[in-house]
């Protein structure tokens, strides 16, 4: 979990279709599994997202495993809402690594049925 | 666009480092083998314009994911 004193996430490629999307603000409470990322390079463009292992259990340390994450390494999924009646659902195919320490980011592309572009999310813990 | 034929074993290089051989065609589906340096993403263009398309939808969703997650929902 990103530390509440976090406040900024540099993702220098940008998010996937969003390449102007590289800098933003992030809100985190840690009483919640929601973080919010508000972007400072684009006026009115923001997410929530959580992270990974409050939606896939076991699912980030599969990312280590397959080399897509270093151990240390913070996995936020973003969040969007699919379906009738709507629901939440989580974008694992797209997850974006975090490094810790100097919270510097990168989305990831990911192939294959563990990574669902629309992952229905339950809840969180 | 550049726009080349290739048959069955042969290949394309695009600059210095990457490779590009068609494997082998089945049908209306061509197999290709890619040689490229691990620091080179390569991806299925439609899973590229899915992600891309499931992030813009997260980015309209704020609002009603918050809502959606609200305790006691």
């Amino acid at each position: 979990m990103i530390d509440a004193d976090v406040t900024q996430l540099t993702i220098p490629e940008g998010l996937v279709g969003l390449p102007a999307a590289t800098r933003f603000a992030v809100h985190a409470d840690d009483a919640s599994p929601i973080v919010e990322l508000v972007s400072t390079d684009v006026s009115g463009l923001g997410f929530l997202a959580s992270p990974l292992e409050g939606i896939r259990p076991g699912l980030r340390e599969r990312l280590v495993e397959l080399g897509h994450a270093a151990a240390g390494e913070v996995v936020l999924i973003l969040l969007a809402v699919h379906g009738d009646p709507p629901s939440v659902t989580a974008n694992l195919a797209g997850p974006i690594v975090i490094h810790p320490v100097d919270r510097i980011g990168r989305q990831l592309v990911l192939e294959g049925d563990e990574f669902p572009l629309r992952a229905p999310v339950a809840m969180l813990d | 666009m550049l726009v080349l034929t290739r048959r069955t074993g042969q290949s394309l290089r695009i600059g210095d480092s990457i490779e590009l051989q068609v494997v082998r065609i089945e049908g209306d589906r061509v197999v290709l083998g890619i040689i490229a340096p691990p620091t080179v993403r390569v991806l299925r263009g439609e899973l590229l314009d899915a992600v891309s398309a499931e992030v813009r939808e997260a980015a309209d969703a704020r609002a009603r994911v918050r809502d959606l997650l609200k305790p006691g929902r």
